[in-house]
């Protein structure tokens, strides 16, 4: 007996819940469309507990009306099974249509969220504008996971989202770093944070009580890259991996954190700072790969300390003479300060496995840095060059 | 035979028979994933091989596969991709049923994306044949649930 010659009757006695299982996954127009395979399969896509609007683009007024016209249909056709998880990827191709569009869309989120939502990927946008977010969203209890991206985020007054464990934030603006902060107070078990590219609108700094405010106790991940605003670091004390601008969103008199399970950090934007570079390293004890970067790309960062010198700190930072196993110096420019840097961890890092450094000319410095003594017998000095559009990497 | 009170070491493997009566050994932890398993397990003992009739040779050996990478917490993305990449529609899709019969929950859910991702924008006629659908249709009834959901059709390629 093999194992072909029973596939079609095992395949066809699946029952509806592992089909309508499969078909959560794809779009729903193809759910949908699956009506015709069979009168079996006619009102399966009705229990599909997903509604995935995807790669939606709307340019003309006929079509915005039958999509419009479809999703409607299918929320009113659907019977009571749950929508466990939703994305809505559209975009407005015309200012008009969005305006017009856009409240229907809200209509559509403010209906899910009240039934059992557990997983949100929005990406909604029009030319000329961002759309705000349906607030709808930030009060719902059984999300588990959220993903957005381009939206201003704003016009609200408190969040609660008891479930959410994962949220991603991404090309949105809010209007001040108090509202960011008070988007992550209402997410007390978040475990992953991706925060990227989210501008305030307001230069404020954040007041002590609201920066003591926050506090993410299950936080495993953060990752703020491309985020400027006042930030306080203590929320993010028991994170294992953190990427964040530090000499951004730290400001003169904030309490930094001993990070006791950090293990992997990229801090970007030090703007020379190194102060607070070694500040932050001697609150990273147990920190194994680094990255560092001054500003955040090739081009000619603005120093907002005019160029300091590097001056060897009094005592070796823990993470560095004990556990920093690699560490990759990007965007590096050969400034005095950043050589210094280099020598030093290369002079102190005893378990140091791979120094790795990138640079978009050859510098002369390479062979400066070749020379310098490494205390840890198995490192191995990378110079990662960026010629315009080609790489090479040139090792030690 | 006698059944012996056996002390259950992390080391312990079970012995699976296929329905082609081939034996495959696995880890009592690995054994623990898939629920059918461990059902007739708790219920024949560890000891005796426990027979598998609806799962074949050609598939068990990749779902061990699997769930060896999963008990040391191995599993990623480029595993998952790797794992998928030179199997075709059938070979996921016999997977797929093994991995409902034997309840494995993590297989069963990547595999489901998996082939929700292979039959995405597929043609009607691709998708009835996968699934072993016969139509019941008459021409007219299908041509007007067509129309009736045209916006559906949209991104799907024409059946050949």
């Amino acid at each position: 007996m093999s194992s072909i010659a029973n596939d079609h009757d095992v395949i066809s006695s699946l029952p509806d819940t592992v089909l309508c299982h499969i078909l959560s996954f794809i779009p729903t127009t193809e759910a949908v469309a699956t009506s015709v395979l069979s009168k079996r399969w006619t009102h399966l896509w009705r229990s599909v507990p997903s509604l995935n609007i995807c790669d939606v683009n709307l340019d003309d007024l006929e079509d915005y009306c039958r999509f419009n016209d479809f999703v409607y249909s299918v929320l009113l056709a659907r019977n009571n099974t749950s929508i466990k998880s939703s994305i809505f990827n559209i975009w407005y191709d015309d200012p008009h249509l969005g305006r017009l569009g856009f409240p229907n869309v809200i209509k559509w989120i403010n209906s899910i969220v009240q039934r059992g939502l557990e997983r949100l990927e929005m990406c909604v946008g029009m030319v000329e504008d961002n759309l705000q977010l349906p607030i709808s969203i930030l009060s719902c209890r059984t999300l588990v996971v959220l993903d957005v991206s381009g939206f201003t985020v704003k016009g609200f007054s408190s969040v609660r989202l008891p479930s959410l464990k994962i949220l991603r934030v991404q090309d949105s603006i809010f209007l001040n770093a108090r509202d960011l902060l008070l988007l992550l107070t209402g997410c007390p078990i978040l475990e992953d944070l991706y925060a990227c590219n989210l501008q305030s609108q307001s230069e404020d700094s954040l007041s002590y009580q609201e920066c003591e405010s926050l506090s993410l106790s299950k936080l495993i991940k953060a990752q703020m890259p491309h985020t400027f605003c006042h930030f306080p670091l203590k929320a993010l004390r028991n994170v294992n991996e953190l990427c964040i601008e530090i000499n951004k969103v730290y400001r003169c008199f904030d309490e930094i954190p001993t990070f006791h399970n950090l293990t992997k950090s990229k801090l970007h934007s030090i703007n020379y700072n190194w102060n607070l570079l070694v500040q932050v390293l001697n609150h990273c004890p147990n920190l194994q790969h680094i990255e560092l970067s001054q500003g955040t790309d090739y081009g000619g960062g603005k120093r907002d300390n005019d160029q300091e010198n590097w001056v060897d700190p009094i005592s070796v930072p823990q993470c560095i003479s004990l556990h920093l196993k690699t560490c990759t110096l990007w965007y590096f420019r050969g400034q005095q300060g950043e050589l210094q840097l280099a020598k030093y961890i290369l002079n102190h890092a005893r378990v140091l496995q791979t120094m790795k450094i990138c640079c978009r000319d050859s510098l002369k410095k390479e062979r400066e840095l070749s020379l310098c003594s490494k205390v840890s017998p198995t490192c191995e000095l990378i110079f990662h060059v960026f010629r315009f559009h080609k790489e090479e990497s040139l090792s030690d | 035979m006698a059944q012996e009170a056996s002390s259950s070491t992390s080391s312990k493997t079970i012995s699976l028979k296929t329905g082609d009566g081939e034996i495959f050994e696995i880890e009592a932890s690995a054994a623990k994933q898939m629920k059918t398993v461990q059902r007739l397990i708790d219920d024949l003992g560890d000891d005796i091989t426990i027979p598998l009739h609806n799962v074949f040779s050609k598939e068990l050996p990749k779902i061990i596969e699997y769930y060896k990478k999963d008990i040391t917490g191995e599993i990623t993305k480029d595993f998952e991709a790797e794992f998928v990449k030179d199997l075709n529609d059938d070979e996921v899709k016999v997977l797929f049923l093994a991995a409902n019969y034997l309840d494995a929950n993590k297989l069963f859910e990547f595999l489901s994306q998996n082939i929700a991702d292979r039959l995405e924008s597929k043609s009607v006629e691709y998708v009835r044949k996968y699934f072993g659908v016969e139509n019941d249709f008459t021409p007219e009834e299908e041509s007007k649930l067509r129309e009736e959901r045209a916006w559906s059709f949209r991104g799907i390629k024409e059946d050949e």
